[in-house]
């Protein structure tokens, strides 16, 4: 492992690669002894011509590095990454950000859209037994992790947007997004909120929080 | 990634330790200050001349540890976030000390007062110097603010120490400025 201007880089290769939902891929890579990193942080891919940043949802002593990557339409990275063989190697930088867990000070509130569930995973993945998860998809296929999220904390939460089938629902979700949940459901208080998703929703709690949550502490993490 | 987030629309801001903050909370007048001082440190060293590589890598080395102290003021003393930022140690400001005692030998001795001004890149840094001097008063509203009679904590008095020796390094480079362009001090005739 080298290091480039103070952050280690270093190659992996393509283990797994399988779908974990419509359009959501995991990819899971060889993990390098002395490859570590704190759960929620993410590494750099670094490809032919461009980078791209994911969150490990695995955990640092677990034996591969595992990423859940949402295909984008003429994406580069979901282009090459769909075309990749097993056993290809993969250069990366990291571990990079600082969006991690901060210590039980407040009761934890995630919320997540989408891939945004990824730092959460590895969250639960490492032990945080305790918290509200808000899961928000747009319908219940994309509920990526599920059954580890719901085993892990009891607060786990979907948030299904999108209008569904009855007999399609999941146990405990709540259907609209998750800015309505926190708007109704979650009683005043103190709390440490990590946002990890969308602008839009994170705009969007924001406001909320400074609206009805006032002292209460705030990280987020903006996926594009 | 986009620039904008829409998150501080209402007059809050997040800090690094995650608290939201009023944009007039004296934490962040003062790393605003520390950041508007960098900005025009930056403007110095644009208007150095070509051949003075060695001033203009030693104004960005100031520059990266203006952006971590920058950090240390945006984050609440003692918050798990700290430990991800790097040890703000007293190191910095002996460096700066060695600077101006460098500075100092290579001038003609100063018997008179000067005038903000001469080559633009002088100017420059004596702007730099007063911005450096109110973001000093401002960390120091800080420190009283928050840490009252207690007394800032030994990282913060790093910085305090750091941007006290910024503002006389700043001055001599004002004076290395105009020297260097051949122009000397522009005296005070009062």
């Amino acid at each position: 492992m080298e290091r480039v201007g103070g952050t280690p880089r270093f190659s992996a290769r393509l283990v797994d690669r399988h779908w974990l939902a419509p359009g959501i891929l995991e990819l899971r890579l060889t993990r390098q002894e002395g490859v570590t990193f704190i759960p929620g942080q993410f590494l750099r891919f670094v490809m032919d011509g461009y980078e791209r940043d994911y969150t490990m949802v695995s955990t640092p002593d677990a034996k591969t590095i595992d990423f859940c990557i949402a295909m984008v339409e003429g994406g580069r990275f979901s282009r090459d990454i769909q075309k990749a063989d097993i056993g290809t190697p993969f250069e990366l930088t990291g571990p990079h950000g600082h969006f991690v867990f901060q210590g039980p000070a407040n009761s934890a509130v995630l919320v997540a859209t989408g891939t945004g569930v990824a730092p959460f995973v590895a969250f639960c993945r490492s032990g945080l037994g305790t918290g509200l998860l808000l899961h928000g998809v747009g319908a219940p296929d994309r509920l990526i992790y599920r059954d580890i999220l719901q085993s892990a904390l009891p607060g786990y939460v979907p948030c299904i947007s999108r209008p569904f089938e009855k007999m399609d629902r999941p146990d405990n979700a709540f259907a609209g997004r998750v800015t309505h949940y926190l708007e109704q459901q979650l009683t005043q208080g103190v709390y440490d909120f990590y946002l990890c998703g969308r602008g839009a929703m994170i705009r969007d709690v924001t406001a909320l929080i400074d609206q009805q949550f006032g002292d209460s502490r705030l990280f987020i993490e903006t996926y594009d | 990634m986009k620039i904008y987030t829409g998150t501080g629309d209402r007059g809050k801001t997040s800090l690094f330790s995650g608290e939201r903050v009023s944009k007039s909370s004296p934490r962040l007048e003062a790393y605003g200050d520390l950041d508007e001082l960098n900005s025009v440190i930056g403007a110095v060293a644009s208007a150095l001349d070509e051949g003075q590589s060695g001033l203009k890598d030693e104004i960005q080395a100031i520059q990266a540890l203006l952006l971590e102290s920058g950090a240390w003021l945006a984050t609440t003393p003692g918050a798990e976030s700290t430990r991800f930022l790097k040890p703000f140690t007293i190191d910095p400001a002996n460096t700066l000390e060695a600077a101006i005692d460098r500075m100092n030998a290579s001038l003609p001795e100063l018997k008179h007062f000067v005038l903000p001004g001469g080559h633009l890149s002088a100017s420059l840094a004596h702007m730099a110097r007063t911005v450096c001097r109110r973001t000093e008063r401002r960390v120091i509203e800080l420190v009283e603010y928050e840490d009252g009679e207690s007394g800032p904590s030994q990282t913060m008095q790093h910085i305090l120490v750091f941007l006290n020796r910024l503002s006389d390094y700043l001055f001599l480079l004002a004076r290395l400025c105009n020297h260097n362009q051949g122009q000397g001090d522009v005296q005070w005739n009062g």
